[in-house]
């Protein structure tokens, strides 16, 4: 009974991480699309500032990968 | 060998099987998010054109990070080990997921880099794809 209790203490502590988690991916996705939509109603490309975000956002993530 | 179950024993037969199961859904819940990542990339659509490669590399890269969050979250979780189980990541999964990714990140800057320079390459451009929906399938198979 508390091994039960204690292993629902963690996925409700968990629950924030998976929600959040959800949440970043979706609108990393979303975000994606909808800066892709809008350069296409501009009728131009990634400019050099969008590509040096998007570069600096993954090499930021990559930095994090332990393996 | 005995065929009749005892009640505790049933008990945390059950409760076994549910911990398996809860743990199992979290999971896979979290690596279900790659899933998004691959669709994502099918609906990609191929580059025909110097501006569709531009636009498909930088949508490719954009999902991409998606898919590097939910590796970042997966191996943030503390290393398995025979004290520390669900939830943890296993540190075999772990280098199989770095080197995906790097891999993954390598084709991307080669993609990247010929759009930019005006190169439109379908096969650059669906090589990086490729290595995405790779590093996605290692961090899926970590779920199960």
């Amino acid at each position: 009974m508390m091994a039960a209790l204690l292993f629902a203490d963690k996925l409700l502590g968990l629950a924030p991480l998976v929600l959040t988690l959800g949440g970043d991916v979706l609108s990393a996705i979303a975000n994606g699309r909808t800066a892709l939509q809008k350069m296409s109603s501009e009728k131009r490309d990634p400019t050099d500032e969008e590509w040096a975000a998007l570069n600096a956002t993954i090499d930021a993530l990559m930095a994090q990968l332990k393996g | 060998m005995s065929w009749i179950v005892e009640p505790a024993e049933s008990l945390q037969i059950e409760h076994d099987q549910e911990r398996r199961s809860n743990a199992y859904a979290l999971v896979t819940y979290l690596f279900g998010l790659m899933l998004l990542v691959v669709i994502g990339l099918a609906l990609g659509g191929c580059a025909t054109t110097g501006t569709d490669a531009k636009q498909t590399a930088y949508l490719a890269e954009n999902d991409f990070t998606a898919a590097l969050e939910v590796a970042v979250a997966y191996e943030a979780l503390p290393t398995c080990s025979a004290t520390q189980k669900f939830p943890c990541s296993d540190p075999a999964t772990v280098t199989k997921i770095t080197a995906g990714a790097r891999v993954a990140r390598a084709s991307l800057a080669t993609a990247e880099t010929a759009a930019r320079h005006g190169v439109t390459s379908p096969s650059l451009l669906a090589q990086a794809k490729a290595d995405i929906a790779v590093f996605s399938a290692i961090a899926q198979g970590a779920a199960k």
